[in-house]
């Protein structure tokens, strides 16, 4: 007979086991809630310029561009970017334990992820080219079956997540094959 | 016939070819190409079909012939270019005509070995290895036209290679000692006869989901471009005017008669495919053989699988039958779950609820869930999917109705969610979940049910999710991802998901099993 799946089979408290209520997160970098701000009204920008470039082609731009209530429109939305961006950037939040790592994220749908250091398969540090002018990087985590990343935590200097990086290969004992 | 061969009687270290018959096998996969990915090529010949006028038959016979006689050539070539050697631990293989392919397979990294026996092979003796590794999917690896013996005793060293690495603290067996195998207990699990087939392709699922993929391809048609359409929906429509019982009855008739036919589809289409199946147990791996004209047999290491998933499709209840789904570690898409195509789930089709019971008693010796008591999830679940997604879904089509035609019809639309509330009540009826130190259970379902069992410690990540309304009433929905499929507990009271939470991480980060 196989040894029972469940193996050792000692009794637990359940309350003596150790909680994820229990962990202080850490929080991302400051230069998180910059990109987010920056990101965000570059993205404002463009869908202005989408509305104002069809409006050009359809006619007239000029009475448009004569609206004080224009400017107000496009203004005005910025402060809520601002508070939006510090916000969300305040939402996410990772940690690690001696045996597994937690990342916190979301404002309306607020979501803690735990990945035990055993069954992590690979490790990736990535950075796209808003990331590095901000001098940050994201590091993911897979663990076996799906493509995807189980965890991505953004917004990590490149020294701290290469840390995280060579903490994670250790403790998971992947060797070379991370 | 499972026996591991001793090393030192390898008969091949050396490279070598696979049987001259293989060469059926690479037109067959050559064909399959085709037919799934390069049917457009045809295009051409179809444009010369139309416009080609007198010589039209000539030149369809030159470009056939030539395509014929090119993948006769192609196989040849293929087969002529693969190669494979076996070593002490290592497959390796070498394919390709134009770009060389050049694979090392480790033994330690296959996950699994089938063997596969085509009709055509049949003759030859011949079968087809499956070779499934730890990897990416493109590493899956098949080796068309190996003689049987050599392919099983491949098979029976590559998994107790696999058996002996794994079993840390036993000795390693050098030299695979015969009595070992002899003494081994080789339990039949599961013998089907034909009329358990039978039941099996009525009570699955799958030819409800064709009719309904089919049906929403008929109705893309536009049938009113046909005559004999048009012919029958009048003589529908007299026939609805002189008499309508008769017609009524000729209508009912009719569904019956489509329903009968897909249900003689499904049973035969069971028949074929797990035609004399038979399910071994030998303490170690479950021995799986099913198949008409293609049998494949393929053997599963009881560790391998994740977890355990009992379905009850609701013809399945009638029949009091339950199929049985081990689910294994897939590397390309975790949610992808396609019923009897590849090998990632293994089914055991048709068993009754007790031997459902005995199975799960193998997989999991210490989980008694018939003992516990489902908890229910809350009562908010029915809330929120009615509030938040049949509500919206039903107020655009009210206002564009209702402003189009003006007419109080138009309000029709929101008694969707009225209509829908039955349903999603009977979903979250069937929702429970409960859980001991290692093993966790959850069902769920619709019209059928399905309960999901699996270790604690095979799971992979696990995550807890709020809403502003869980928030508020101390809910939470529960995540958890095995290798190989992700479940997901919604509304469950706050307590029981950091329960959970805790107690799964905590299995898995002191067991020291290999969960794979």
């Amino acid at each position: 007979m196989v040894d029972s799946i469940s193996g050792e089979n000692v009794q637990i408290d359940a309350d003596a086991i150790p909680s994820v209520i229990d962990i202080t997160f850490e929080g991302l970098s400051e230069n998180f809630p910059k990109m987010l701000f920056l990101l965000s009204i570059v993205a404002w920008l463009a869908l202005f310029t989408i509305v104002l470039g069809v409006k050009f082609l359809s006619g007239d731009l000029s009475w448009l561009l004569g609206q004080w209530w224009l400017y107000i429109l496009f203004i005005a939305p910025i402060g809520v970017f601002y508070w939006f961006s510090g916000a969300l950037a305040r939402s996410k939040s990772y940690a690690l334990r001696e045996l597994d790592i937690h990342y916190r994220s979301g404002l309306i749908w607020q979501k803690i992820i735990s990945l035990p250091y055993n069954r992590i398969q690979h490790v990736e540090v990535e950075s796209g080219p808003v990331e590095r002018y901000f001098k940050m990087v994201s590091l993911k985590i897979f663990t076996a079956g799906g493509s995807r990343a189980d965890m991505s935590i953004p917004g990590l200097t490149p020294a701290l997540a290469s840390k995280i990086r060579a903490y994670l290969i250790e403790q998971g004992d992947l060797g070379e094959a991370a | 016939m499972l026996e591991p061969l001793p090393h030192q009687q390898w008969p091949h270290k050396q490279w070598q070819r696979v049987s001259p018959a293989a060469i059926v096998y690479f037109i067959m996969k050559f064909l399959g190409q085709f037919l799934r990915q390069g049917i457009q090529g045809f295009l051409p010949l179809a444009a010369i079909v139309f416009t080609a006028g007198e010589n039209r038959w000539f030149i369809i016979s030159l470009v056939l012939g030539a395509a014929v006689i090119l993948l006769i050539l192609g196989a040849f070539v293929s087969y002529l270019k693969f190669r494979f050697r076996i070593t002490d631990d290592t497959i390796l293989i070498q394919s390709g005509v134009f770009t060389r392919k050049r694979l090392t397979l480790n033994f330690a990294r296959i996950q699994n070995v089938a063997l596969i026996e085509p009709l055509y092979f049949r003759p030859f003796g011949l079968v087809v290895l499956d070779i499934e590794s730890a990897g990416s999917s493109s590493d899956e690896v098949k080796i068309g036209g190996v003689a049987r013996p050599l392919a099983a005793a491949i098979r029976a060293t590559v998994l107790s290679h696999r058996q002996s690495t794994n079993d840390i603290g036993e000795e390693l067996p050098t030299e695979p000692k015969k009595e070992d195998s002899a003494a081994a207990k080789n339990e039949v699990l599961v013998k089907h006869p034909l009329s358990e087939l039978a039941r099996y392709g009525l009570s699955n699922n799958n030819v409800w989901v064709m009719a309904s993929l089919g049906a929403a391809l008929i109705s893309q048609i536009k049938w009113s471009r046909y005559a004999f359409f048009n012919d029958f929906k009048d003589a529908a429509g007299s026939a609805i005017k002189t008499n309508i019982f008769t017609a009524i009855s000729y209508g009912l008739l009719s569904l019956v008669v489509i329903v009968s036919i897909l249900l003689l589809v499904s049973v035969i289409g069971a028949i074929i495919i797990n035609y004399k199946y038979q399910l071994d147990y030998d303490g170690k791996r479950f021995h799986r053989s099913k198949g008409l004209f293609e049998r494949s047999e393929t053997s599963l290491l009881i560790n391998k699988v994740q977890l355990l998933t009992l379905r009850q499709p609701w013809p399945a209840r009638l029949l009091q039958r339950w199929h049985l789904y081990l689910s294994q570690v897939s590397f390309t898409k975790a949610h992808d779950v396609k019923p009897e195509t590849g090998n990632q789930s293994f089914i055991i089709p048709s068993v009754t609820a007790a031997f459902s019971h005995y199975f799960s008693s193998i997989l999991f010796p210490d989980f008694d869930w018939k003992s516990l008591n489902l908890k229910p999830i809350h009562f908010k679940y029915v809330k929120k999917i009615l509030l938040y997604i049949f509500v919206p879904i039903s107020i655009p089509p009210t206002i564009s109705i209702t402003l189009g035609s003006g007419s109080a019809l138009g309000l029709l639309p929101l008694l969707l969610p009225l209509l829908a509330a039955p349903f999603v009540l009977l979903r979250w009826k069937r929702y429970g979940y409960a859980r001991d130190g290692h093993h966790g259970i959850i069902r769920s379902g619709f019209l059928g049910q399905k309960l999901t069992i699996f270790s604690f410690y095979k799971v992979q990540t696990v995550s807890v999710v709020r809403s502003p309304g869980q928030r508020r009433a101390g809910l939470a929905t529960l995540h958890i991802k095995l290798a190989g499929a992700s479940l997901t507990l919604p509304y469950i009271p706050l307590g029981d998901a950091m329960k959970w939470h805790d107690m799964i991480l905590f299995r898995i980060e002191n067991s020291q099993r290999e969960w794979m």
